[in-house]
C-alpha cells in the first residue's frame, strides 16, 4: 500500500488520469442516448399567418427497418416567433430540437414577404449552416412537408436535392440562407429563390415504400396520419421566387428563368425551340437545339451618359429532336447536315428575343440578378454615381440600364 | 547557458501564436469596422507585426548566450527590468483571458452548448498548466509532433473553401474612409503583437540554423493567413458580420452525404489544439514575468508556486469580471487593444535599442604566471607575458627550490 502511495505522488498525472476516467465512465453509462431526448429535424416549415408563425417541423425517428427506410415525424405549433414556435414543437414532441442537420427551410409566400426576418432565427443559430437549402411554396409550408413526406423516407429524392439540381441546371443561383442575405447586403440586391408548387400535375407522391409516419402529438395544426386528401404532387417546373433586399418582389415562371439563364454561365444545359421552322431540307418542323460548352462574358461600358451591358455569349449548338408533321427526310441523317446558316440566324434571334422579353420583366421588377450595379460602378464609378443620382428614384436604375447580347455559334 | 529547444520548435511555437484568434473571431470584427476593407486593416496590422517581429528577432540572434533577465538587467538596470516584466505581464494576462474566454465561447458553440463555465475552465487551464509544468522543452517537442497534422488541416481547410464556395471579387477596395480602415487595425491589435514571447526564451534556444527555421515557420504562417483571409473576405463579400467563427464556416458549403453530414469537427478540433497550445506559451511568460518581478538578489524562489495562486485569481477574475467572449471582445476593441499595441510596439523598439548598449564591463582578471626552468630559474617577466611561449618541456612540481 506504501509503495503504491509512493508511486502515485510520484506520478500524479496518473492519479488524476484515472480520476477523470471514472467519473467519465460512470457518468457516460447512467446518460441516456441524445436520440432519446433529442429531435433531429430534417426540414422546417415556416408558415406566417397573420402576425404568428405556424412551424412545421420534420423530425427523424430512429427505429429499426428491414427495408432501410428511415422513418419521420411531423409536428407543428404555432407562436409569436419562431424561436417560441419551434420550443413548443420540441415540448409537443417531449424532445429538444436538434437544428445540426437540418437541410431544408419551406417558407409560405406570405414568409417570404420579409424572407431576411423570417430567417433570423436560423442564421443566428451557430449549428444551422448557412448552405441550408429554402424552398418557397405556393400552399402552406405544413401542407407541402406532409405531401413530400413519402419522398424523405424514400431518400431518393427530397427537396434538397431538387434545389442544388435547379441551382445548377435550371437557374444558376444557389437558394439557401447565404445568398438570402447576400441580397439583402450586397449592392445589386438581387438573389432568386427555388419555388415548388404542389399541384394537380407532378411526382406522384404515393410511392409503395411509405413507412414514414406523420404522426403529431398535442399541439394545434397537428398533421394526420397516413391520409391522402387530395392527390397533390410536387411540381418543379423552374419557377423560382425573386428576392430584392430579402423581400418577395414578384415570381418569375419557369419560361422566364430559362430565357434569362442565357446569361448565366452557371448553368449547365439549355436548350431553344425553333417553331414552324422551314429550309430545303424541312418544312413547317419543330427543331430542338441543345446548347454545348457555353462561355458568357459579360462587359459593362458607358455609351455617353447611358450605361450599358453587353452579353457576349459563344457556344455551340447541336440538332437534338426534329418534330415534322409532313416528313420530307424519313432516313435519319447526322445532326450537322441540318444546323445549316439559316437555323443559325434563327436560333440566335430566338435567344435574344427571349431573353430581352425576361429581362424586361426582371426590370419591372427591379431587380438586378445579373449584379450590373457593381459592374458599373467598377467600370466608371464617377459616370454610375451621376446616372444614380439623375434618377427620381435611385432604387429603379435598372430601367435606365440598355443591355446588348452577342451571340457567337461555333460551328461544329 | 542550457538549450531547452531547437531552433525547428521555435519557428514552430512562432507559427502557433501567430494564429490563435486570428481563425475565428478577427475577420467579423474587422468586418465589422470597415466592411470589404476589413482585409486591408488585417494586413496593415500583419505589417506592423512583422516589423516587430524584426526588431524583435535581430535582438534575439544577437544575444545567443544571454537570458532575457541578464539581458535586461546589465543594460537598463534591475528597476526598469522589473518595468519592462511588467509591461510583458499586462500583455500577456490580458491574452491569456482572451484566450479562454474564445476558447470557451468557441467551444460552448461549436461542441457542447449545455456545458458550464466551470467545466470548460476546468478543463483548459488543467490542460494548460499541465503543458506549462512539463517544461518548455517537453511542451516543444509536444508542438513539434502535433504541427503536421495542424498544418495539414489548415491548408485542407482552406482548400476545401476555395473548392466549394461562391468566389466574390474582393474589388473594389479602399471603399471606406482611411480612418474607418485604421480603426479596424488598432482597435483589434489584440490578436496580434504576439512575437515578443520570444524574448524570454533568449538564451534557451540552440542557435543551430535559427534564422532558416525561424523565416521558414514565418512564411508558412504568413502564406496560409494570407490564403484564408482572401478565401474569407471572397465568399463572404457581404454577409461577414453573420460568420463569426471564420475558421468553420469557410467550410459549411461542401457538399456532403447524410451519414457525414458537417464536416465542421474539423476545424473545431484544430481550433481547440491551437488554443490548447498558444495558452502554455501566454503561461509561461506570464509565469516567468511575475518571477522576475518579486525576485531580488537574495529571495528567489521555484515558479511553480506561483501557478496555485495565479490559478485561483485568474479563475476568480474569470468568473467575476470577464465572463462571456463578447464581453472580452468589446472589452479588447477599446483600451486593451490599444495597450497591447503599445506594450508589443515599445517592447521591440526598447529591446532592439539596448540590444546596442555595451553591457557594463566587468573587471578583467590577471593572472600572473611564472615558468621555472630546470634550474628554477624565473624564466618569465612581466614585460614578456604578451609574448607566446611554446612549452616543450614539463616541468616538475615541487621538487627543491
Amino acid at each position: 500500500m506504501k509503495k503504491f502511495f509512493e508511486f502515485s505522488f510520484k506520478r500524479p498525472i496518473l492519479v488524476l488520469i484515472f480520476i477523470i476516467s471514472a467519473f467519465s465512465i460512470f457518468s457516460c453509462a447512467i446518460k441516456p442516448s441524445q436520440s432519446t431526448n433529442h429531435a433531429i429535424l430534417r426540414a422546417v416549415g415556416v408558415d406566417k399567418i397573420g402576425d404568428e408563425y405556424e412551424v412545421s417541423i420534420l423530425s427523424f425517428t430512429s427505429s429499426s427497418t428491414q427495408n432501410f427506410s428511415e422513418n419521420y415525424t411531423l409536428t407543428s405549433a404555432k407562436g409569436e416567433s419562431i424561436t417560441q414556435a419551434l420550443q413548443l414543437a420540441g415540448d409537443y414532441l417531449g424532445k429538444q430540437i436538434a437544428l445540426a442537420h437540418l437541410s431544408t427551410i419551406v417558407v409560405n409566400l406570405q414568409a417570404s414577404e420579409n424572407l431576411t426576418e423570417t430567417l433570423d432565427y436560423f442564421a443566428r443559430e451557430y449549428v444551422v449552416n448557412n448552405s441550408t437549402n429554402i424552398i418557397c411554396t405556393n400552399t402552406t409550408a405544413k401542407e407541402f412537408l406532409e405531401k413530400t413526406l413519402p419522398l424523405e423516407s424514400e431518400d431518393s429524392s427530397n427537396e434538397s436535392n431538387i434545389v442544388t439540381h435547379n441551382a445548377k441546371f435550371v437557374t444558376g443561383f444557389d437558394s439557401n440562407i447565404e445568398s438570402v442575405y447576400e441580397s439583402a447586403n450586397k449592392p445589386s440586391r438581387t438573389t432568386f429563390v427555388s419555388y415548388l408548387k404542389l399541384a394537380d400535375e407532378g411526382v406522384d407522391l404515393s410511392g409503395e415504400n411509405n413507412s414514414a409516419s406523420s404522426d403529431s402529438s398535442g399541439g394545434s395544426g397537428n398533421s394526420e396520419s397516413g391520409q391522402k386528401k387530395e392527390d397533390k404532387k410536387l411540381e418543379n417546373d423552374g419557377s423560382v421566387v425573386v428576392l430584392v433586399k430579402g423581400k418577395n418582389a414578384g415570381i418569375l415562371e419557369s419560361e422566364d428563368v430559362r430565357n434569362l439563364s442565357w446569361g448565366t454561365p452557371n448553368t449547365k444545359k439549355s436548350n431553344i425551340n425553333l417553331q414552324n421552322y422551314s429550309d430545303e431540307n424541312l418544312q413547317d418542323a419543330t427543331v430542338v437545339l441543345v446548347c454545348q460548352g457555353r462561355r458568357v462574358k459579360k462587359e459593362a461600358y458607358f455609351d455617353g451618359d447611358i450605361p450599358c451591358v453587353k452579353f457576349s455569349l459563344s457556344m455551340q449548338l447541336d440538332v437534338m429532336e426534329i418534330l415534322q408533321k409532313n416528313a420530307l427526310i424519313k432516313t435519319y441523317i447526322p445532326k450537322t447536315t441540318h444546323f445549316n446558316d439559316k437555323m443559325r440566324r434563327d436560333a440566335k434571334e430566338k435567344i435574344k428575343s427571349d431573353f430581352y422579353t425576361s429581362f424586361e420583366k426582371i426590370k419591372q421588377l427591379n431587380a438586378d440578378p445579373f449584379n450590373f450595379y457593381e459592374m458599373l460602378e467598377k467600370k466608371d464609378k464617377n459616370k454610375f454615381k451621376n446616372y444614380i443620382y439623375s434618377l427620381e428614384n435611385q432604387e429603379d436604375y435598372m430601367k435606365g440600364i440598355k443591355v446588348v447580347m452577342e451571340i457567337n455559334l461555333r460551328k461544329n | 547557458m542550457k538549450k531547452e529547444i531547437s531552433s525547428r520548435q521555435l519557428g514552430i511555437l512562432i507559427f502557433i501564436s501567430m494564429l490563435g484568434f486570428k481563425l475565428t473571431f478577427l475577420p467579423a470584427s474587422l468586418y465589422k469596422y470597415a466592411r470589404t476593407d476589413g482585409i486591408i486593416s488585417f494586413f496593415l496590422a500583419l505589417i506592423i507585426d512583422l516589423i516587430c517581429f524584426v526588431l524583435v528577432f535581430i535582438t534575439f540572434l544577437r544575444n545567443e548566450d544571454v537570458s532575457f533577465s541578464a539581458f535586461l538587467e546589465k543594460r537598463i538596470g534591475m528597476f526598469f527590468a522589473k518595468i519592462v516584466y511588467f509591461l510583458f505581464f499586462i500583455f500577456f494576462i490580458f491574452k491569456l483571458f482572451f484566450l479562454i474566454s474564445a476558447g470557451i465561447y468557441f467551444v460552448k458553440e461549436a461542441i457542447y452548448e449545455e456545458g458550464t463555465l466551470s467545466l470548460f475552465l476546468f478543463l483548459f487551464l488543467l490542460t494548460i498548466n499541465s503543458l506549462f509544468l512539463f517544461k518548455i522543452n517537453a511542451f516543444s517537442r509536444t508542438v513539434e509532433f502535433f504541427f503536421p497534422m495542424i498544418f495539414f488541416v489548415l491548408v485542407f481547410i482552406i482548400v476545401l473553401g476555395f473548392l466549394t464556395s461562391n468566389f466574390h471579387s474582393l474589388t473594389p477596395l479602399f471603399v471606406r474612409n482611411s480612418s474607418e480602415i485604421f480603426n479596424g487595425t488598432f482597435r483589434n491589435f489584440i490578436s496580434f503583437g504576439d512575437f515578443i514571447f520570444i524574448l524570454p526564451f533568449m538564451g534557451k534556444v540552440n542557435f543551430e540554423k535559427i534564422k532558416t527555421n525561424v523565416i521558414k515557420f514565418v512564411c508558412y504562417a504568413l502564406i496560409i493567413l494570407s490564403s484564408f483571409y482572401i478565401a474569407y473576405f471572397s465568399f463572404f463579400k457581404y454577409t461577414a458580420y453573420m460568420h463569426f467563427h471564420a475558421i468553420t464556416d469557410i467550410i459549411e458549403f461542401v457538399p456532403l452525404a447524410a451519414i457525414i453530414e458537417n464536416l465542421d469537427w474539423l476545424p473545431t478540433t484544430l481550433m481547440l489544439t491551437i488554443f490548447l497550445f498558444q495558452g502554455p506559451i501566454y503561461l509561461f511568460v506570464v509565469v516567468n514575468s511575475l518571477y522576475n518581478i518579486t525576485k531580488t538578489r537574495k529571495f528567489s524562489y521555484d515558479k511553480r508556486f506561483i501557478l496555485i495562486p495565479f490559478n485561483i485569481i485568474f479563475i476568480l477574475l474569470e468568473l467575476l469580471l470577464f465572463y462571456g467572449a463578447i464581453s472580452m471582445l468589446v472589452l479588447s476593441q477599446q483600451v486593451a487593444s490599444f495597450v497591447c499595441f503599445a506594450i508589443s510596439v515599445f517592447v521591440s523598439i526598447l529591446c532592439f535599442a539596448i540590444s546596442f548598449i555595451k553591457k557594463k564591463t566587468e573587471r578583467k582578471k590577471h593572472y600572473i604566471v611564472k615558468l621555472y626552468n630546470e634550474d628554477l630559474k624565473w624564466i618569465s617577466e612581466m614585460k614578456n607575458f604578451n609574448k607566446k611561449l611554446a612549452i616543450k618541456k614539463s616541468f616538475k612540481v615541487g621538487g627543491a627550490k
